[in-house]
């Protein structure tokens, strides 16, 4: 009696799969109107999965959760979303969770949901900050990961060899682009830590007191549009973020052709990383690339030396170019739906396998 | 080879053993740009001995070249209004004797022209060194400081009254705005540069510094037009001028001046 209630469940949840009659929730950090690479991933994919048919809600906490049309405008800010502190929305066992790799409490916390939970990995670097010594993802009843590149699945792979991993890649709009006009003589900065850019641009200025007319823009808690208009703008970008996941900002200024001095990070980016003929690896020309934050303001002047000549060297603009139109938006939307697709196939594959087993009893 | 439309003016007072070498790497560095000018115009005193053998010994059939005799005043600003006045092409720049040109200028101001069709002047990137070519400073930068004028790279009245270290050294400028404002005045001495700018100012001319090396400029070379102003006017003399050169602007024809203490 009790498993043909269970299997009459199971070929519920079933057909539920087979109508798209289930959601997406991707559990979201209230950044309070500061722009951020993560949340805006997260946004990407609901919008995405929207366009796909399916149900797909950012879910947030609070009810009074500020959201995004601030920096990434009405197009995302009214995508659909759920509090969990409103409790009016009621999350089952045929919808998916997906949380990010940093709330490992959260994890913890949700393990007896019956929903699937899936966790969306950015930044490795934040897997194990809330993660209990001893603790695991699978602990949580988590077997699956999304994450951005293949060096980052390797990674998560040596933390937990069980979990499933698939990739869904960043994407850089297609408004971050060379501006109509010639470049100025503006150096962007990206950094994870703004005392990193300040001390780069204050040692530039002692080092090089001639270009002290040179402008420096901190790129930080800016609309993703003006990010883009400023990046096309300058003659310089510098990226400092040694535990980048994915790299999206130099990504982005390579898009805009403005060429990039930058700290390798510890897991060095996909797009930085080629193979010479014995199969090391070794970096691309794609920007000036160093190990040390304290050389950038020297290889600024030297940059910027070659720029007011005319004269950035051509292998240099080569490989910029080489570099770009890898990370489209149509690119994502591919793997973003034949990853969601998968996730979906899996969760029936293993509704039917208990099918299976009750008829097998 | 395409036309750019612009021609280079060379005005020439005197040439001596001293500035004939570095005329030559004048001219040369007009020959080496990336991106030729249609025609290279020399300005000479009509009476002048020497100045055109010297000036032939450095041309050739590469890019035209004229040599306009002048004989009128020869003074630094009727030589190049006298210049202007022989350009046949929409865009001027011109060189002093013992400067030089980056290779990429011309290529640059194409660019620009292109980029800022309502810009009237551009002014180089200027790298002022000595006469044994030590760098001092660069000149035309500030309008890059961030908030030094309202507009990042133009150059505006607030920037100029505030500031007054802009070169017109290597400009490229519309022939028909220089003529319409009336030119180089020659009876401002010591800051006629000063008041021709802050008359094209004045006249919604968009000036613009772009951020390229364009001119190697020798900084107060001995017998130099500045040099010379430098050791014979006083410091009050020199606000003197300063001072009128903020009231001439709004004049657009050269009025005698007189300096009055």
């Amino acid at each position: 009696m009790e498993e043909n209630k269970v299997k009459e469940n199971a070929l519920k949840l079933i057909e539920k799969l087979d109508n798209k009659d289930f959601g997406f929730y991707f559990f979201t950090l209230d950044t309070k109107g500061n722009p951020t690479g993560g949340v805006a991933h997260i946004y990407q994919q609901v919008k995405l999965l929207i366009e796909y048919g399916y149900n797909a809600y950012i879910l947030h906490e609070d009810v009074d959760y500020h959201g995004v049309s601030d920096w990434l405008g009405k197009e995302y800010a009214e995508l659909p979303h759920v509090a969990i502190k409103a409790q009016n929305h009621e999350i089952s066992n045929h919808d998916f969770i997906i949380i990010p790799e940093v709330f490992a409490n959260v994890m913890e916390q949700w393990k007896n949901i019956p929903a699937k939970k899936i966790v969306l990995s950015q930044s490795y670097d934040y897997i194990l900050e809330l993660l209990n010594i001893g603790a695991s993802w699978g602990l949580y009843g988590i077997n699956d990961v999304i994450t951005t590149t293949q060096n980052q699945a390797d990674y998560i792979k040596t933390l937990f060899p069980n979990i499933n991993t698939y990739i869904i890649p960043v994407s850089i709009p297609d408004y971050f682009k060379c501006s109509d006009k010639p470049k100025k003589p503006i150096i962007s900065i990206v950094s994870r830590d703004q005392k990193e850019a300040v001390k780069i641009v204050k040692s530039f200025y002692l080092q090089y007191p001639m270009y002290k007319w040179i402008t420096f823009k901190e790129l930080r808690g800016i609309p993703k549009k003006e990010f883009a208009k400023a990046l096309g703008e300058s003659c310089l970008t510098i990226w400092v973020d040694e535990i980048a996941g994915f790299g999206t900002a130099p990504i982005e200024s390579i898009e805009c052709d403005t060429p990039v001095i930058g700290v390798i990070p510890k897991m060095i980016p996909e797009w930085m990383e080629d193979k010479n003929e014995e199969g090391s690896v070794i970096l691309k020309n794609n920007g000036v690339w160093t190990n040390n934050t304290l050389n950038i303001p020297e290889l600024i002047g030297q940059y910027l030396k070659v720029w007011f000549e005319d004269s950035v060297p051509e292998t240099l603009l080569k490989s910029i170019e080489n570099s770009k139109g890898k990370y489209t938006e149509d690119i994502q939307r591919i793997k973003l739906k034949e990853v969601f697709d998968t996730l979906v196939l899996k969760r029936k594959d293993e509704i039917n396998t208990l099918i299976k087993n009750i008829d097998n009893k | 080879m395409e036309r750019t439309d612009i021609s280079i003016i060379i005005p020439i007072h005197e040439i001596d053993e001293k500035t004939k070498p570095l005329l030559g790497n004048a001219i040369k560095s007009i020959y080496d740009q990336l991106v030729k000018p249609d025609e290279i115009i020399f300005v000479i005193p009509k009476n002048s001995t020497g100045i055109e053998l010297a000036i032939n010994e450095c041309v050739n059939d590469s890019i035209k070249f004229n040599i306009v005799k002048n004989d009128g005043e020869t003074d630094f600003c009727s030589q190049m209004n006298f210049g202007v006045n022989n350009v046949k092409t929409k865009y001027f720049s011109w060189i002093e004797i013992d400067d030089e040109f980056s290779k990429i200028w011309i290529k640059n101001a194409v660019e620009y022209i292109t980029a800022y069709p309502e810009v009237g002047v551009f002014l180089p990137l200027i790298v002022d060194v000595t006469e044994t070519g030590a760098f001092i400073s660069f000149t035309n930068e500030a309008v890059w400081a961030n908030e030094f004028s309202e507009e990042l790279g133009v150059l505006d009245m607030n920037a100029l009254l505030t500031y007054q270290n802009f070169n017109i050294d290597g400009m490229v400028m519309d022939v028909e705005t220089y003529k319409e404002f009336g030119g180089l005045k020659s009876k401002m001495v010591l800051t006629f540069i000063y008041e021709f700018l802050l008359r094209l100012v004045h006249n919604d001319v968009k000036i613009m510094s772009l951020p390229r090396f364009g001119y190697k400029h020798v900084n107060q070379r001995t017998g130099g037009l500045f040099n010379t102003y430098k050791n014979t006017l006083t410091p009050d003399e020199t606000k003197w001028w300063l001072a009128q050169a903020k009231k001439e602007y709004y004049f657009n024809h050269d009025r005698v001046i007189t300096y009055n203490k």
